[in-house]
């Protein structure tokens, strides 16, 4: 079986690419799969159609790979559609998940695996909820606010009756980043709670922005898987008060798969953040479709790989039939102070997704519509 | 053959099925040109007042004859491909000739099981779960050529030939849209040949195909029947106390009885018309259309039972049209 790899690269995530192939080539050494052949290719921030697409035509064409995973967007995989139906081959989206299924349908030869961005997202509502909270202010980046978490975000705060009142986008130069739009709702009210959404640099910024403008918040943060990314908070300063949130994966799961891929990952000397996580995942499907798929029978992989299930460092995920995307288990956290005065993040209990997943994807879009062509934090 | 350049794209097109797919590549402005068959006049001048505003060459094929033209509006135009959807008329081999696999197909079935003109009617009345938009290059005869890729498209339980032509309208416009794309990007595209021993070519349904034959149909093949046949047939032919109607909608239903296929047993507990079929079962109709106009089952059995002063369960009596 051969296996190509499509990869991007990332102004904030340098090492995106080496990390996801390091996890990938991680787990098949584990695996004493290191006789799959793995053929890369690179396509910068998989914003450009001619650059994915010839990517993805001389992975088959060139190298004859049965099975391509990509680190590309929805509208991406969208494009390669013909490609791999033409050829029969299995295309394995490595998803973000930070943009919500589109109205295409699913196609017989594309599975989306997912890290389920938007559905913390839509599970916040839930969250806040929980604490008591009845209206929000919401801050995000021109860049994080292009995806539609934002939509499925605003969906679960208004399922939850949480009132979405006050809204702040800042730029997303260094320059042009700021808060302080939010200082007229920041007034110690009980029951209020600000919301955001950013990553890798973009959140870094967001706490020091806080952590400047508003040393004595009493409001609450609550914030969505990737801005949890266990990496990135340890280099982000700790804005004081409470911040909450729902995270995909922390170091500190205690699945026996979770402490594998940290011992394994740990040996070798290879970063462990949500990428390598990803790249694992990807080695643990390898090791699965070793198992289910026939070359040329692309869609009959498909058709058996939807509805199964897989146990991975972040616990057990599954691909929905609907929809052709895994989801799996997500988990509230807490970010606390660090000896460093920086952050870490504390795992405070378990989310079974499988309900909210469900009403996630019946989600009418309202006409909205992500012109991101990039993946999730490829820019 | 890779462009590296927009394509330039002429459509086919018999009707507003392929409205999106026009939409979709005037957007993206790969369209330079449409050509419209023996579509009613709305249609063409739809079409045509729309080429004007946006500049796109348009041509009109009222009849096979016309198409003889094809090839030299092509000459003159220059696309890079042709992209025909739901085009009535064969392509003639001058014009295929424009150049070797310019000319695509947007096939609104499976190939090659269902070949020909009506493929929704076909897998509707076949009762399939899914069908497709298959794209392939064209060649002499209809429907024949290399498949490039398709499309699949479940079917519900309740679709009727109109809700699956305005699903696969919908896939066919982004389906062009990829093909486009595949075609600008792509150094080949690939193709496979059918297979013909699985191929299955379907006239244009005949007056016989759309009436029901209730000693030999069972309730199932009858609703499937009258799905296929809504809209674009007013539903399906029958003669109640030879008089004719039409069945518009329809759905199997647990019943039994113990009498003729054909018979009226009245209304059921949601006030729809229940009728007798081979083998013991039912069907519970729910839309007729008769003389008078377009009714509801339940309006239906009231005014029957107004005009011949008798109850009408079992008494009316629907004829079998045999084939």
């Amino acid at each position: 079986m051969k296996i190509g790899l499509l990869l991007p690269r990332s102004t904030f995530y340098t090492s995106i690419s080496f990390d996801i192939f390091n996890g990938v080539k991680a787990k098949l050494i584990a695996d004493r799969n290191e006789q799959i052949e793995i053929y890369t290719e690179n396509i910068g921030f998989g914003a450009e159609k001619q650059v994915v697409y010839r990517a993805a035509e001389q992975l088959i064409m060139q190298h004859d790979t049965d099975i391509i995973f990509a680190y590309i967007s929805h509208s991406s995989a969208q494009l390669l559609r013909p490609l791999f139906a033409s050829t029969n081959r299995v295309l394995i989206v490595l998803d973000p998940g930070a943009n919500l299924p589109q109205e295409w349908p699913k196609s017989e030869n594309i599975v989306y695996h997912s890290l389920n961005n938007a559905l913390g997202a839509f599970c916040l509502g839930d969250l806040m909820k929980k604490d008591g909270i009845r209206e929000a202010a919401f801050s995000t980046g021109y860049y994080d606010g292009g995806y539609l978490q934002t939509f499925a975000l605003a969906k679960g705060l208004e399922k939850a009756g949480i009132q979405l009142n006050h809204n702040v986008a800042t730029g997303y130069i260094r320059e042009e980043f700021s808060m302080k739009d939010l200082k007229p709702y920041l007034d110690s009210n009980t029951n209020k709670a600000l919301v955001a959404i950013f990553s890798g640099d973009f959140l870094q910024w967001f706490f020091q922005e806080m952590q400047v403008k508003f040393p004595d918040r009493k409001e609450p943060i609550y914030l969505p898987p990737f801005a949890l990314e266990e990496s990135m908070l340890l280099s982000a300063p700790y804005p004081g008060g409470t911040i909450k949130g729902i995270a995909a994966w922390s170091k500190n799961l205690t699945y026996d798969s979770n402490l594998e891929f940290i011992d394994t990952m740990k040996q070798k000397n290879y970063k462990l953040n949500l990428f390598s996580l990803l790249g694992w995942e990807t080695g643990i499907l390898i090791n699965l479709l070793k198992q289910i798929h026939i070359p040329g029978e692309g869609k009959k992989t498909v058709s058996t790989l939807t509805g199964s299930s897989i146990e991975t460092p972040r616990g057990k995920v599954e691909f929905d039939t609907e929809t052709n995307t895994s989801y799996g288990s997500l988990y509230t956290a807490n970010i606390v102070k660090n000896d460093q005065n920086n952050c870490e993040l504390l795992i405070s209990g378990t989310l079974d997704t499988r309900h909210s997943y469900s009403e996630m994807i019946k989600l009418e879009l309202e006409n909205s519509v992500s012109g991101w062509q990039n993946s999730y934090v490829c820019n | 053959m890779q462009l590296d350049k927009t394509p330039k794209i002429v459509i086919l097109c018999n009707g507003k099925f392929a409205i999106p797919a026009i939409q979709i590549l005037g957007i993206e402005k790969m369209l330079c040109g449409i050509g419209v068959g023996d579509a009613d006049a709305s249609f063409v001048s739809l079409i045509h007042n729309e080429c004007e505003r946006a500049q796109i060459q348009f041509n009109h094929f009222p009849s096979k004859d016309k198409v003889s033209e094809l090839r030299s509006w092509l000459d003159k135009l220059q696309p890079d491909y042709i992209f025909s959807i739901c085009f009535p008329f064969r392509v003639d081999r001058k014009a295929l000739a424009y150049r070797e696999n310019a000319f695509i197909n947007f096939h609104t079935g499976p190939l090659p099981e269902f070949r020909g003109p009506m493929p929704i009617f076909e897998v509707l009345r076949y009762g399939k779960e899914d069908t497709a938009i298959t794209v392939h290059y064209m060649s002499e005869n209809f429907d024949e050529g290399p498949v490039i890729f398709e499309e699949r498209i479940p079917i519900k339980n309740n679709d009727t030939f109109g809700s699956l032509a305005l699903k696969l309208s919908e896939v066919c416009g982004y389906t062009a849209k990829n093909m486009a794309q595949m075609i600008q990007f792509g150094s080949l595209i690939p193709s496979f040949p059918q297979q013909d021993k699985e191929a299955r070519y379907f006239e244009y349904p005949e007056k016989e195909d759309t009436q029901i034959r209730w000693n030999q149909m069972s309730a199932q093949e009858i609703e499937a029947l009258i799905r296929a046949c809504n809209p674009w047939n007013t539903g399906v032919e029958a003669i109640l106390d030879n008089r004719p109607v039409r069945l518009l909608s329809a759905s199997t239903t647990d019943l039994k009885h113990e009498v003729l296929p054909g018979q009226c047993l009245g209304l059921d507990e949601k006030r729809r018309l229940i009728v007798s079929c081979k083998e013991n079962a039912c069907i519970a109709i729910n839309v007729l259309q008769i003389d008078k106009g377009f009714c509801s089952a339940d309006e239906f059995f009231l005014s029957s039972r107004q005009i011949s002063g008798k109850n009408p369960a079992n008494t009316l009596l629907f004829s079998n049209l045999t084939k």
